[in-house]
C-alpha cells in the first residue's frame, strides 16, 4: 500500500466530517487519527468550524415576495405569457356564475392585456366587446371602493364603524375593535339593522351652534378623505385596506366631543346610546383641543402600509406613497363612473365568497371567511405605528355588552366609605379597569366599569341621601367625588407603572 | 359569583369568549400548496402559470438565505432572489425534470450570484469613484425584514465574505443549506472532486480568519 502524507489525510478531513469518503478511505483515515494526534486535533478544530458556521442565522420570511415579484414580473413580460395570481382552473368556475364577474375579468384584463384578451375572446365575443369599451377607462386601475361616501355615512362610520356598501344585496362593511386581539374589519351581508343617523339629526341633538357645525362639517370632510384612501381596489380583485382606518371612528368621535360644551357632550354620550351605538366616552380623559385631531388628520403621511387581500391570498405589508397615490386617485377619479361597475362586482364578490378560513403567514393578519362575511382581523400591536396620537383614540371607548360589566351593591358599611371604595377597587379585576363610574343612592354605591362616565350624572343624587354618611363629606359631595376619583386616579397610575414595569 | 371584598360580577361581566379569534386562527390549506414540486411544474408547463406561486412560496426564504450568506447585504437579497425567480419562470417550460426542482433553482441562483458579483467587480475596476445609489427602490425594499445579526453571526458572515466566489459558494451550499457533494457539484456545474478540494480550502481558509471565535468554542 502506498504511503500517504500528512497533507493528503489532512484534505481529507473536510470530506470526512461532511460524511462524503468512501469506506476505504475512511477506515484509513480513523486509522491515522487514531494514532496521530495532531492530525486528531485538527478533526476537532474542522468539526468546532462546521458548528460555527452552521449556526449562522436563516434570513427571515419576505413577507409580500410574492406581490413583489409579480409586480415585477408583469412590469418586464406584459406581452408574454399569462400569469395569473390564482390558478386558472378558477376562471372558467367564476365565468360560469354569471355576468356578475364580467368586469372583474376586465379589471385583471387591464394588469396583463393580451392574455387575457385572448382567454376572454375564445370564451364570448360579447366579453371582448365590453372589455375593448372599458380597457381605456379602467386603466390604472386602484380605484377606491367608497368613491361616493357622503358626510352621513362618515358619521356612521364614525358611531357605529359600519359604511354601507351595497343597499341591493345589504352589504356593508365593518370595523370592529376585538376584545385582545386587535381590531377586525369584516365585510359582508349586515347581522342586525343599523341605525340610520344624519349630521343634520346630530347638529340637532346636540343643539350645534353655526361655528360648531362648520368645524364639525370640516371635520368630517377629512373623515371622508381618510375612508376614501383608506379602501381601495386594485385590479386583481385585490382589496387594500389601510389598517389605520380602525381608530379612525374612535378617533372621529374625539374629535366631535371635542368642540362640545360640556352640556353638549352629555348630549353626544347621550345620542351615542340611544343610537346604540358602540362607543361610549372616558369622562376620566379631558377631550383634547379639536385642532389635534384635525391636525394629525391632515398631516402628510409619507408612506402608508396596506393590506391586500385577494380571494385567496393576503399581503399584510404593502407600502404606498400617500401623496402619490391620493395624486393618482385623482386622477382617475374622472373615470370612477365606469370604474364603479368593476368596484359593484368587486362588492358582490366579496358578499359572496366561498365557505372558507385560512390563516397566510405568520402575520398578525389573520383573514376569516364564512358563509355570508369576510373578516379580516388586525393585530396593531406594536406593529403599526398609528399616525394618531394614542390620547385621541382613548378618548372614546368600545362599550361593553350589556349595560354593565361589574356591579357592587352593597349596603354602606358604617365604616369609612372611601376605605370600603378603596377595598372595592383592591379587589376587581385590574384588567378591565379602563373607565370607572361611580354611582351613589340611598342603597349604597354602583360602581360601572368600562361603561360610560359623565361626572354629571354622578352628582344628580344628594350624597345627604346616603344616611350616616354625611359626616364624612363636611363641605358636601364634591370632596367625596374629588376624593373617588383621586382613588380612582392613583389605582390607576399604579396599574399603569405595574403595566410599565412588566413590559421593561 | 361573589368575591370576598363584596362584589358581584353579572352575566355580561364575564369574560367574554373570543371564538371569532380562536376559529380564525385555523388553518385551511389550499390543495394546490400541498402539491409537490412536480406536480407543482407539470400544472404550470400544462398552462396553469398560477402553481408557480406556489413553487415561490416554498422556496423563496430558501433562495434568499443563499443570497443573503452569499452577499451579506439585506437590502439586495430581495431583487436578486426576484431576478432568480423570473429567470426561472422564464426557463420552467423547458424544465425536464433531469435534476430536482430545487438544485436546478439553485443552480440559476447560484449563476446570479456570479453575474452579481462579477459586475460588482467590473464596476470596481472601472470606477473609483463612490458608485451611484443603485436603481430606485422597488416598492416595499423596505418591507424586508433584516435579520438580526448577533456579533457571532457577523464574525460568520464577515469571515465568508473574505472568500473568493469559488470558495464561498460550496461552503454555503454546505454548511449553510446542507446539499451533499453531488448536488453541490450538479448546482455549480462542476466535478465532485472540484467540490470536495473547494471545500477543503475554503474550510482552510474560514479556520484562519475564525480562529479567535474558535477558540472560544
Amino acid at each position: 500500500m502506498k504511503k500517504v502524507t500528512y497533507a493528503e489525510l489532512a484534505s481529507m478531513l473536510s470530506a470526512y466530517i461532511d460524511g462524503e469518503l468512501t469506506p476505504e478511505e475512511t477506515a484509513l483515515l480513523k486509522k491515522h487519527l487514531a494514532t496521530n494526534p495532531e492530525l486528531a486535533q485538527e478533526l476537532v478544530e474542522l468539526q468546532s468550524l462546521k458548528r460555527v458556521i452552521q449556526k449562522k442565522t436563516m434570513v427571515p420570511e419576505s413577507i409580500g415576495f410574492w406581490t413583489r415579484l409579480s409586480i415585477r414580473m408583469e412590469q418586464q413580460q406584459s406581452d408574454s405569457t399569462s400569469l395569473f395570481p390564482f390558478p386558472r382552473k378558477y376562471l372558467p368556475a367564476v365565468t360560469a356564475i354569471g355576468g356578475i364577474f364580467l368586469v372583474l375579468f376586465i379589471t385583471v384584463a387591464v394588469m396583463q392585456y393580451k392574455p387575457i384578451t385572448d382567454y376572454l375572446a375564445k370564451q364570448s365575443d360579447q366579453v371582448q366587446q365590453v372589455y375593448e369599451e372599458q380597457k381605456a377607462s379602467l386603466q390604472g386601475s386602484i380605484t377606491q371602493l367608497f368613491s361616493k361616501i357622503d358626510r352621513n355615512q362618515v358619521l356612521q362610520f364614525a358611531m357605529f364603524g359600519t359604511i354601507p356598501m351595497d343597499a341591493q344585496a345589504g352589504t356593508i362593511l365593518q370595523v370592529n375593535e376585538d376584545e385582545q386581539k386587535g381590531y377586525k374589519i369584516e365585510v359582508g351581508k349586515k347581522q342586525r339593522p343599523v341605525n340610520l343617523v344624519t349630521v343634520s339629526d346630530l347638529y340637532r341633538e346636540i343643539r350645534a351652534t353655526d361655528l360648531q357645525k362648520s368645524k364639525l362639517d370640516s371635520l368630517f370632510d377629512l373623515g371622508q378623505q381618510q375612508i376614501r384612501t383608506a379602501f381601495l381596489m386594485k385590479d386583481d380583485s385585490m382589496m387594500l385596506v389601510d389598517p389605520n382606518i380602525t381608530q379612525l371612528n374612535q378617533v372621529m368621535l374625539a374629535g366631535i366631543s371635542s368642540y362640545l360644551e360640556a352640556e353638549q357632550r352629555v348630549r353626544f354620550e347621550k345620542y351615542l346610546e340611544i343610537k346604540r351605538a358602540p362607543f361610549a366616552f372616558a369622562a376620566s380623559q379631558k377631550p383634547h383641543k379639536g385642532k389635534d385631531a384635525l391636525i394629525e388628520m391632515k398631516k402628510p403621511r409619507g408612506r402608508a402600509t396596506f393590506i391586500g387581500f385577494t380571494h385567496d391570498a393576503t399581503f399584510p405589508e404593502l407600502q404606498f406613497n400617500v401623496e402619490e397615490l391620493r395624486q393618482h386617485l385623482r386622477e382617475v377619479e374622472a373615470d370612477q363612473r365606469e370604474a364603479i361597475i368593476a368596484v359593484e362586482s368587486i362588492k358582490r364578490r366579496f358578499a359572496t365568497r366561498p365557505d372558507v378560513e385560512r390563516t397566510i403567514y405568520d402575520a398578525p393578519v389573520r383573514v376569516h371567511v364564512r358563509e355570508d362575511r369576510a373578516s379580516i382581523v388586525i393585530n396593531l400591536q406594536g406593529r403599526w405605528e398609528s399616525p394618531v396620537p394614542p390620547e385621541l383614540t382613548t378618548v372614546a371607548r368600545k362599550r361593553p355588552d350589556g349595560p354593565t360589566r361589574f356591579q357592587v351593591r352593597s349596603p354602606m358599611p358604617f365604616g369609612d366609605p372611601l376605605m370600603m371604595m378603596d377595598s372595592l377597587l383592591q379587589n376587581l379585576d385590574e384588567s378591565k379597569v379602563l373607565n370607572l363610574r361611580v354611582d351613589g343612592d340611598d342603597h349604597g354605591i354602583r360602581i360601572f366599569i368600562g361603561d360610560s362616565l359623565i361626572k354629571e350624572e354622578v352628582f344628580t343624587r344628594p350624597p345627604t341621601q346616603l344616611k350616616g354618611k354625611t359626616q364624612y363629606f363636611p363641605s358636601g359631595r364634591k370632596i367625596y367625588m374629588d376624593s373617588l376619583m383621586n382613588q380612582i386616579n392613583q389605582k390607576k397610575a399604579r396599574l399603569i407603572n405595574r403595566h410599565k414595569e412588566e413590559q421593561e | 359569583m361573589e368575591t370576598p371584598s363584596g362584589v358581584y360580577m353579572d352575566e355580561s361581566g364575564q369574560q367574554p369568549k373570543n371564538m371569532a379569534t380562536q376559529a380564525i386562527a385555523h388553518v385551511i390549506e389550499t390543495p394546490l400548496r400541498e402539491k409537490s414540486d412536480e406536480v407543482l411544474i407539470s400544472l404550470f408547463q400544462g398552462g396553469e402559470k398560477g402553481a408557480y406561486r406556489y413553487l415561490v412560496d416554498r422556496y423563496q426564504r430558501r433562495v434568499r438565505n443563499l443570497l443573503y450568506s452569499i452577499f451579506n447585504e439585506p437590502d439586495l437579497i430581495d431583487d436578486i432572489a426576484q431576478e432568480v425567480f423570473i429567470k426561472a419562470y422564464e426557463a420552467l417550460p423547458n424544465f425536464r425534470f433531469q435534476s430536482s426542482f430545487y438544485t436546478w433553482l439553485y443552480r440559476i441562483a447560484v449563476n446570479k450570484c456570479r453575474d452579481e458579483l462579477r459586475r460588482r467587480k467590473v464596476r470596481r475596476i472601472l470606477s473609483l469613484h463612490a458608485l451611484p445609489e443603485s436603481v430606485e427602490k422597488e416598492i416595499g425594499s423596505k418591507m424586508v425584514v433584516h435579520p438580526v445579526d448577533s456579533e457571532m453571526q457577523h464574525l460568520i458572515s464577515s469571515a465568508l465574505q473574505t472568500l473568493p466566489e469559488k470558495f464561498r459558494v460550496p461552503i454555503v451550499l454546505k454548511e449553510i443549506e446542507g446539499f451533499s457533494y453531488e448536488e453541490i457539484a450538479d448546482i455549480m456545474q462542476c466535478e465532485i472532486g472540484t467540490v470536495k478540494s473547494r471545500l477543503f480550502r475554503a474550510r482552510a481558509m474560514l479556520r484562519k480568519t475564525l480562529k479567535p471565535l474558535l477558540e472560544e468554542q
